[in-house]
């Protein structure tokens, strides 16, 4: 099985290596294939990062953008996976930046690791919260998530949705954001103390 | 919770993002299987970062057609009408542009001409993915599932004198504590756990999906010799005939129902892992909605069946042989997870 698993995953790099050397060629087919197989873990990316439509469309149109625009100094061998994702995070923190300056608001500063503590937050939590059964309430939940996320600071924002969701693992997100291992895992655990902090204080103030 | 280090600590952290290296990840392993506070630590974890999955509730989580049409037709129809170097100066202008919560009614039906334009472009270049058929796609694979555990069953059956796969248990038993390591609870899914464990299915085809399991972590040979069940019930979305006597489940030379989607009454009781604490569930008195709710896996619509002889059919509603209700036991209104049915003949699908 683990055989058939490796097989696949080989024959899943080749094929790719072969559409980037195609796409680099200038094969509008294979940029095609590219988009399209890329397209939809992008597009939940961003509206996960942006949760505003409009953000989220043209940072998705800025990011293939540059891929095309940057298929003539592509390196070909380079995995393709990573380096969209660091450019969709880029165009993502642009598109909050924007809005920023132009709502006069501080949306999301950026916060770098603090001396909180994952196990005291898991201490914290004595009891669970109560997953809500009717579909009102299952939307009033959804909304109070997502609003946590849009309040938290990009760069914790951005960390905790590249590890959680696109699962990419320390070493790549090190070299997606240009920042130490180190500095990826202190952020990434001050990440989920502030997300439980927060998620804690909401169903523990009876909101759900 | 027994305390644990701050290094082991790390390490479940790393493991639960599947960042843990091939030693790391032993040690998890260990720790979960060994340490009261590692498995408490790392449900808590668990708990409350799949709340981000709620970040997906009521969107759509495939990019949409028009946006990928348009973010091409945008590419090409400029690059083909003005060559490379009217490209490069889009490219810029569109890099330049600054992000604004309003558009012009100009900018605006221009993108409905362009879309418009696009749409019949591309029309024939991509093939129109609607929500409607990718809920058919996940409904297929799921039937699919259903098939390879049907398959399971019958060469379990087959090595077994004809017997369903089924551990010690009694009547009586919390049939809904998925993923519970005590000996004296004995969930009806630790029945087809037999099946991943001996090997007739691979763990991932119970799995729906069509449901909502979010980031599942890949079990391998070692914790899978280790479990006596499924971990928990993000890793089985589906219902299995219940079992409370080991002796009596033979596989059935007739068709009737032994598996479906996940039973839609109990759903949201098990979704809450400090229920596992409690001996019973908070008792559930059926009501008119949920007589005829169905399964929340193809979005209510009706739910995959696997029946004894191997089909899987999708039914629109729960009743089957002579309107027996697949997710209800006869004569039985109000449920702690304790339940039985009422005959061999009552086909009753838990958790």
């Amino acid at each position: 099985m683990k055989t058939n698993i490796n097989h696949n995953n080989h024959k899943a790099q080749a094929d790719e290596q072969d559409l980037l050397h195609r796409y680099v060629a200038g094969d509008k087919e294979a940029f095609q294939e590219l988009v399209n197989r890329y397209k939809d873990q992008l597009y939940a990316f961003l509206r996960r990062f942006l949760n505003q439509q409009q953000l989220v469309e043209e940072a998705f149109q800025e990011t293939f953008l540059q891929l095309y625009r940057s298929r003539k100094t592509f390196e070909k061998d380079r995995p393709l996976r990573p380096w969209l994702f660091t450019i969709a995070a880029n165009k993502a923190r642009d598109a909050l930046r924007k809005q920023q300056r132009q709502e006069t608001v501080s949306i999301s500063a950026m916060a770098e690791p603090t001396d909180l503590s994952i196990d005291d937050v898991m201490n914290s939590l004595k009891s669970y919260e109560i997953t809500p059964y009717d579909e009102a309430a299952k939307a009033e939940q959804a909304e109070k998530v997502r609003q946590i996320i849009g309040d938290m600071p990009a760069n914790l924002r951005e960390i905790l949705l590249l590890a959680y969701f696109e699962q990419f693992s320390y070493k790549q997100m090190a070299d997606m954001l240009s920042i130490p291992i180190g500095t990826v895992k202190s952020r990434l655990h001050t990440a989920i103390v502030h997300f439980t902090k927060r998620w804690k204080s909401t169903t523990t103030d009876g909101n759900i | 919770m027994d305390t644990l280090s701050k290094r082991e600590q790390d390490i479940l952290l790393d493991y639960y993002f599947e960042c843990a290296d091939q030693q790391e990840a032993e040690t998890a392993r260990q720790l979960l299987q060994t340490h009261q506070g590692a498995m408490e630590f790392y449900n808590r974890l668990n708990h409350s970062l799949s709340a981000l999955e709620q970040l997906d509730h009521q969107a759509h989580a495939n990019c949409p057609d028009h946006l990928v049409e348009n973010t091409l037709a945008k590419l090409y129809a400029h690059e083909s009408s003005s060559g490379p170097e009217r490209l490069e100066q889009l490219l810029q202008a569109e890099n330049g542009k600054l992000v604004t919560t309003r558009t012009s009614f100009w900018r605006s039906l221009a993108e409905t001409v362009a879309v418009a334009a696009a749409v019949v472009i591309f029309s024939g270049l991509f093939v129109p993915v609607t929500r409607s058929m990718r809920a058919h796609a996940w409904q297929a694979a799921c039937e699919s599932n259903l098939s390879k555990i049907a398959q399971g069953v019958t060469q379990y059956a087959g090595d077994h004198q004809g017997m369903l796969p089924a551990v010690a248990t009694k009547a009586g038993n919390p049939w809904w504590k998925v993923g519970s390591t005590q000996p004296e609870n004995q969930s009806n899914t630790r029945h087809v756990w037999l099946l991943v464990k001996q090997g007739y299915v691979g763990p991932e085809v119970f799995v729906c999906p069509g449901g909502k399991s979010g980031k599942l972590i890949k079990l391998d040979n070692a914790q899978i010799a280790n479990l006596a069940d499924f971990p928990n019930r993000r890793y089985i979305t589906y219902s299995f005939k219940l079992i409370s006597d080991p002796n009596m489940a033979l596989l059935s030379t007739t068709s009737t129902a032994l598996m479906s989607d996940t039973n839609p009454i109990f759903e949201a009781s098990l979704k809450t892992p400090d229920c596992l604490l409690k001996n019973e569930l908070d008792p559930i008195t059926l009501n008119a909605a949920m007589l005829k709710m169905n399964s929340s896996s193809h979005r209510s619509k009706g739910q995959n069946v696997m029946f004894s002889d191997g089909s899987v059919k999708f039914l629109s509603g729960r009743l089957v042989d002579e309107n027996d209700d697949i997710f209800t036991a006869k004569g039985q209104d109000t449920y702690t997870g304790t339940e039985t049915a009422s005959s061999e003949k009552d086909v009753f699908l838990v958790p």
